[in-house]
């Protein structure tokens, strides 16, 4: 039974922190947290289920409603998976490749901008909101000129991309990637020197590098601990081997290391969409999609590919029949329901107000943990 | 090692292909699995290449030992487990479930899946173990297809909720879903309405009728109201605008007057009547008030011209409106 000191109560599901609808059941013991416990499944939508059922480019919209804040990296897993299963990855043409690229690489910068906003706002500090939302909305505003869509792109399809650029959009950009550099300085003369920023987050949730892999923890919090690791570098897809970057890796696996991380991926990024203007203007305008048939009936087979997304590793499992036009079977590997599970080994021996922290430093999208 | 991903393969050949790739041995002396295959080699019943991936299925008993010697040979890190119901595959001949463990090693830089199959009671050794990542997918799998893991620590539900009837990701559960409202709200829901697991989905439909009293905001019967207003006192309070509706019997002026038959058995019954009893029986007998009247109210509407709008049956849905489309058209309406 319990201590008299021991507590049992709820966190959340409806509590802003949460980032969504997690519902953790808190042992404390005074602010110290002894056991944690997440609860799961209140944003269940069975998309699993729903693949089964559809054709294959009917599934594409559906993967940008499992991690909301990042749909075109979403998409990007989804259409290459396929892509692998029907064998025609040599296929797509380098423009399309590069506008796939940059278009996760802006989502990458957004999502992180949004994980960053909300991070802070979590741990008290307001300002940073209102400057990672003044960036954001530009890249919204990206995707809104490309697809029409802010939130849900829907933005690429099976064998390449639905459009070509619009006339200006690359212009558009590289308005965009000039100034930003200096926005994530901003951001970072808010937060890094912070005497208080830093007391919220260094030395919170440690996780070793041997633990996280065995936790399967991805992204980020991989990196923070100090593997450096990640997909774009470890298994190269579209055209990433072509462009230069760099993995930034953390020391001591806390939440300050892997808000440095995060910080430096967006400057990555930045200078990886720097990189593909010019290689994007000089491919031909209109290839964007490889000459496959219309439709969509891979070979009897199963694979699994994962591309690096902002949280992690988002891994697809297509198995295939070979007769039908719809999956047999799609599982998706989400980086936030695996990363989400290392939560009360992070959690253990800290105070209440640091599992908040730890929330936002594991970047989770109930969207996609719950699918 | 590099991708090569396979081209597609022509169309249906008649009888299942010889694999191309290599054989089971030859696969197991890759230099990928070679020297977990040393340890645990025989423990694998078969292998298959597909689009680079190398699939190794393992004996169900022995998943742990497999798992213990690829983790010992670099591959740490459990990217994905996942189930596999294959009970609609076609020309699939062995048991009714998969389950696949992708493994990563971070020195070879590559990818292997091992594959366990079993059937709905076996359940396959947990390897939660081996890698702690594999607790939740485990779980996931539990959840979505029912098969359990033996020696895992914590075997519940995890994206569905505790109580839950049925598993969502076999290929025999109804995509539109069960009637999971009879659990939580049996007062309400009769016990076994709606679709089960196995059903075509044409019983879908029981599901959204509610047998209870309607609780409409905002609209009430408008004889109530006249009653009332007649009175001279007020409308009835929102909560109690449904108790009037909960009078759906049948009686011997109008024996369709019965939620329980189904729309062809009220129509044979009413084919005698009125335009105003066609109607009647076209509605959803439910006097639920949606309209702005109970089901005779709305007929008699219809019926006078003083309504044109058929479309205001909720409960009745696709079925009901265009019974009344076809009725209205008949009388020149």
């Amino acid at each position: 039974m319990f201590d008299v000191h021991e507590m049992e109560v709820n966190f959340g599901p409806q509590h802003p922190s949460t980032h969504g609808v997690l519902r953790v059941i808190l042992k404390i013991d005074g602010e110290r947290i002894i056991d944690a416990k997440p609860i799961i499944g209140y944003l269940h939508r069975g998309t699993e289920k729903l693949f089964e059922n559809m054709s294959y480019p009917m599934c594409i919209p559906h993967t940008d409603r499992m991690d909301y804040v990042a749909s075109a990296t979403n998409n990007l897993g989804f259409v290459e998976t396929v892509e692998k299963l029907m064998g025609i990855t040599k296929q797509i043409p380098k423009r399309a490749q590069l506008m796939r690229v940059m278009l996760s690489e802006l989502q990458r910068i957004s999502s992180h901008l949004l994980w960053l906003a909300t991070h802070a706002i979590d741990i008290g500090a307001m300002t940073p909101f209102f400057y990672c939302f003044r960036e954001r909305e530009q890249i919204l505003d990206l995707f809104e000129e490309y697809c029409g869509a802010r939130l849900t792109l829907n933005c690429m399809r099976i064998g390449g991309m639905p459009d070509d650029l619009p006339p200006g959009w690359l212009d558009d950009v590289e308005k965009f990637v000039d100034k930003f550099e200096d926005a994530v300085d901003e951001y970072e003369s808010l937060l890094t020197n912070n005497r208080i920023w830093k007391k919220r987050t260094v030395g919170i949730g440690v996780i070793s590098p041997e633990e996280a892999i065995d936790w399967g923890i991805t992204g980020p919090p991989l990196r923070g601990s100090g593997v450096e690791w990640d997909l774009r570098r470890a298994q190269p897809y579209e055209c990433y081997s072509e462009l230069k970057f760099d993995v930034p890796i953390g020391k001591n696996g806390d939440t300050y290391d892997r808000y440095l991380c995060r910080m430096e991926e967006m400057r990555q990024s930045n200078w990886i969409l720097k990189q593909c203007i010019p290689l994007v203007k000089a491919t031909p305008a209109g290839d964007i999609k490889a000459k496959i048939s219309r439709v969509v009936r891979p070979p009897e087979g199963e694979v699994y590919h994962s591309i690096e997304s902002p949280k992690g590793e988002l891994g697809y499992y297509i198995v295939s029949d070979g007769k039908s036009q719809t999956a047999y079977r799609c599982h998706v590997r989400p980086p936030s329901f695996v990363n989400l599970q290392a939560l009360p080994a992070m959690a253990k021996g800290h105070l209440v107000s640091d599992l908040v922290a730890l929330i936002g430093t594991i970047d989770i999208v109930l969207g996609e943990v719950d699918r | 090692m590099t991708e090569v991903p396979q081209p597609p393969k022509p169309a249906a050949p008649a009888a299942p292909a010889v694999p191309a790739g290599r054989s089971i041995d030859e696969i197991k002396r890759d230099p990928l699995v070679a020297r977990a295959c040393e340890r645990a080699g025989d423990a694998i019943i078969s292998a298959k290449e597909f689009a680079g991936e190398i699939s190794l299925t393992v004996a169900r008993d022995r998943i742990v030992e497999v798992a213990k010697a690829f983790r010992d040979d670099g591959f740490n890190y459990l990217v994905d487990l996942a189930g596999v119901d294959y009970s609609k595959f076609p020309n699939w001949s062995g048991d009714q479930f998969g389950v696949s463990y992708t493994l990563y090693s971070f020195s070879k830089n590559d990818r292997v899946r091992l594959k366990v199959t079993t059937d709905e009671n076996t359940p396959i050794p947990s390897v939660t173990s081996v890698w702690k990542t594999a607790n939740w997918h485990e779980r996931e799998t539990f959840d979505m297809y029912g098969i359990a893991f033996e020696g895992h620590p914590n075997l519940e539900r995890i994206l569905m909720w505790e109580g839950f009837n049925g598993h969502p990701l076999r290929k025999d559960f109804p995509i539109r879903g069960i009637d999971t409202g009879a659990r939580i709200y049996p007062e309400v829901f009769p016990e076994g309405a709606g679709p089960q697991p196995g059903s075509t989905g044409k019983d879908v439909k029981d599901v959204n009728i509610y047998k209870g009293p309607w609780v409409h905001y905002g609209s009430w019967p408008a004889a109530e109201i006249a009653a009332r207003a007649a009175e001279g006192g007020q409308p009835p309070a929102p909560e109690l605008a449904g108790v009037v509706a909960d009078t759906a019997q049948p009686t011997e002026d109008a024996p369709w007057h019965d939620p329980e038959k189904t729309l062809p058995e009220r129509m044979e019954l009413a084919k005698d009547g009125s335009l105003k009893d066609k109607l009647f029986a076209a509605m959803a007998q439910t006097d639920c008030t949606a309209c702005g009247w109970d089901c005779e109210g709305y007929a008699a509407a219809l019926a006078s011209g003083e309504s044109t709008d058929i479309t205001l049956c909720v409960p009745g849905e696709d079925e009901t409106e265009s019974m009344l489309k076809m009725l209205m058209a008949g009388a020149g309406k």
